[in-house]
């Protein structure tokens, strides 16, 4: 031990050099972590005393229909959003990557650009897209001689609106990932195909999804982190609201309300610990799902 | 050598640049911290915190000259729930936050931490507690009238917003005097709305709209003064089902957003709806297509009270009694009447209504002098005792609300499940 601290203070100075980061992330990053833990087991409304509750916080939440009625949103909101996006992003990738196709820098970056736009904005717009009376698509549906569709009044329908703003934003991302990981994959091997008389299907199938394996992983672990994590969607388009907005409510969303607006912090503290052994499992199961045959 | 004692130079610069990243805004106050305030000459520094509309910029400006021996860095933040939260989060942290606030009608919840703040009563606040409306001041004192945290600044009585031409075409009373004669009660004003829902195939506001408005005009709302949770009873079961009535009678407009309750507006579909005094510039704005055809009127049933401000100032201050002057100054009647001129906030100060300066006539409005409709309003303003799990309650019974339009749910089933889902949430 003595010899470690001796071994510090010598290159103290570099340990100066490094040390912003490490102040930041103590201040802004561990210390709130082991405070939440802290937290979790306690009643605390932010002002008052803390009051050690023990897994009363846990107990409660087990107990809330609303709890798990947030978790299934999440898990429809995940199912809806991301499966076929990631579906299509990987059809597009390997698409602008296919060498019939021209102008492939003007594809990668349409496709990305949803992606750096504000998310509030996009919200809004949706919002009016999906309005009941004065939406932009009931207005083409009477147009065409169909019924409104009260989108936001069922679950389905609010389903609908927030997964379709997932899609649109997220498409554009991952197709790029996607195109990296196809850009890794050896010419010889699809030249080779070719040879052999393999169709556009049997490739992809055959060469491209097995070969880009580790980027499927990467991409799906990311959209269930992200996934399980929404929150300005359906916040912006439900929160304030008029309406019900039935389904939107997340974990998130729920997290945030008990914390924020009804002030119950070390409540909120444990939520988000069961958000994280949640996304922890999904991840480990995506792990195992998509690793199993490459060692 | 010579470089490194260069480089340890730099770096302990980088590092208290950093440092003091983190604590900003300390600097300009330790310039006073030291010296206690207490010598005559020198500068007190006041730190304030309001949101845009809070107060006229035009007020502060007159506070700064008035008070030479204190500089006040206004520091002006986002409105709304950010607001509370930041604020929350300085009374938690227990630092040196600022010194003088502003407050909105949240302001109640924030007496059972009354210790953090500075009892204005101590600075002499009876003196001009006539001046302000009776119902005003108690929002900001204790149960026992012992503390005060704030000093009010406007109110936001509740009036009736409605169509002039609608009301005529339907053949019911269409002046503001008519209407507070002739439709005196809630059941009065649903009748009303279905002759002209049945002339003219308008509606009013939300059903969400409804319950609100009823409950403004409750002298009991979720909590008893003791916060026994009365929620489930007469009074509030009485709103709920004087919103369930209009809906079920096909007079409430369902909205989904802002974005749709404006176009609604707009294209002449609400008739009339109850409304806070600041709805005038959403209105103004939302509808340019209806200018000249709205009119307000003393609202059938009561008036209610939604929103309005006010200034405190925090225990953590070293200058009580220079924020209480401040606060007391930027509250004043005259300030006020600034303030109602320049972006329509209604004063809590009784005494300036009959002021010939306050005269507001509004060609949105067909000319009508909008003060006399408020002024009679904030009068006659009753507040229900209020309690910290108020907005949890108020989310609950509303989100249930929602779905009898929303998904067509039973309204007595929704009762049930909101009032289970409150006494959960109470029983922790």
């Amino acid at each position: 031990m003595g010899a470690l601290l001796k071994e510090i203070y010598k290159s103290r100075t570099s340990y100066l050099f490094i040390s912003p980061f490490y102040i930041l992330f103590l201040v802004f990053g561990l210390f709130p972590l082991f405070f939440s833990m802290y937290l979790a087991v306690h009643s605390w409304d932010g002002i008052g005393e803390m009051k050690y509750v023990g897994v009363g916080n846990f107990i409660y939440m087990f107990n809330d229909p609303t709890f798990w009625q947030a978790l299934v949103n999440n898990v429809a909101l995940w199912l809806m959003g991301n499966v076929p996006m990631l579906i299509c992003a990987l059809v597009i990738a390997f698409f602008i990557n296919h060498t019939l196709v021209r102008f492939k820098g003007f594809f990668r970056i349409a496709f990305f650009l949803p992606n750096i736009t504000a998310m509030v904005a996009v919200v809004i717009i949706f919002q009016s897209l999906f309005g009941n009376e004065y939406g932009l698509i009931n207005f083409f549906l009477v147009k065409l001689g169909m019924e409104k569709i009260a989108w936001l009044n069922s679950s389905t329908g609010v389903r609908t609106a927030i997964a379709s703003m997932i899609t649109w934003r997220y498409l554009g991302y991952n197709a790029i990932i996607y195109l990296s990981g196809l850009q890794r994959i050896p010419k010889d091997l699809y030249e080779a195909a070719e040879l052999d008389g393999a169709t556009t299907f049997q490739t992809f199938t055959k060469i491209t999804l097995p070969m880009l394996r580790s980027i499927i992983l990467f991409t799906v672990m990311m959209s269930t982190i992200g996934g399980f994590q929404i929150f300005t969607e359906p916040q912006v388009l439900a929160g304030n609201s008029q309406m019900p907005y039935p389904g939107s409510d997340t974990v998130v969303l729920y997290m945030f309300r008990e914390g924020f607006n009804y002030q119950h912090y070390g409540y909120a503290a444990s939520v988000s610990w069961i958000l994280f052994v949640i996304i922890g499992i999904l991840s480990i199961v995506n792990w195992k799902f998509f690793n199993k045959s490459e060692d | 050598m010579k470089f490194k004692a260069y480089s340890s130079a730099l770096l302990a610069l980088c590092f208290i640049l950093v440092m003091t990243a983190c604590s900003s805004n300390s600097g300009p106050t330790q310039g006073t911290n030291g010296s206690d305030g207490s010598k005559g000459n020198e500068k007190v520094t006041l730190k304030m915190w309001y949101w845009n509309g809070a107060i006229s910029d035009s007020t502060i400006e007159a506070a700064k000259a008035k008070f030479p021996n204190i500089t006040l860095q206004a520091e002006k933040l986002p409105s709304g729930d950010d607001y509370l939260t930041k604020l929350r989060t300085t009374l938690a942290g227990g630092g040196t936050g600022p010194d003088i606030v502003a407050m909105d009608a949240w302001i109640s919840s924030m007496i059972t931490y009354k210790d953090k703040f500075v009892n204005l009563y101590d600075q002499g606040a009876h003196d001009i507690e006539s001046k302000y409306l009776d119902w005003k001041w108690k929002m900001a004192t204790d149960a026992e009238n012992k503390y005060l945290i704030g000093l009010p600044i406007d109110v936001a009585p509740v009036v009736l917003y409605y169509r002039t031409d609608l009301f005529q075409q339907a053949g019911v009373p269409s002046t503001p005097e008519a209407i507070r004669n002739e439709v005196k009660t809630y059941e009065d004003y649903l009748s009303l709305l279905k002759k002209v829902n049945e002339a003219t195939g308008t509606k009013t506001g939300t059903i969400a709209d409804v319950f609100g408005f009823l409950l403004g005009q409750s002298p009991e709302k979720f909590f008893d003064k003791d916060g026994n949770y009365i929620g489930d009873q007469a009074a509030v079961k009485k709103a709920w089902d004087g919103a369930v009535k209009a809906f079920q009678e096909g007079l409430t407009f369902q909205t989904s957003n802002d974005t749709e309750k404006n176009a609604a507006i707009n294209g002449g579909k609400i008739s009339s709806f109850a409304g806070a005094s600041w709805v005038v510039g959403d209105l103004t704005s939302a509808a340019p297509d209806t200018k000249g055809k709205w009119g307000i009127a003393y609202p059938p049933g009561g008036p209610g009270n939604q929103g309005g401000s006010f200034f405190g100032a925090l225990k953590s201050t070293k200058y009580p009694k220079e924020a209480y002057e401040v606060i007391q100054f930027l509250t004043s009647p005259e300030n006020l009447l600034t303030a109602y001129k320049e972006f329509g906030n209604y004063p809590s100060t009784p005494e300036i209504y009959d002021n010939p300066e306050m005269e507001n006539k509004n060609d949105f409005f067909g000319g009508q002098d909008l003060s006399v409709v408020y002024g009679e309003a904030a009068k006659d303003v009753i507040i229900a005792p209020t309690n910290p799990q108020d907005d949890m309650v108020a989310n609950s019974l509303i989100d249930s609300l929602k779905e009898v339009d929303g998904v067509k749910k039973d309204p007595e089933q929704a009762w049930k499940e909101a009032q289970a889902k409150i006494k959960r949430q109470l029983s922790r």
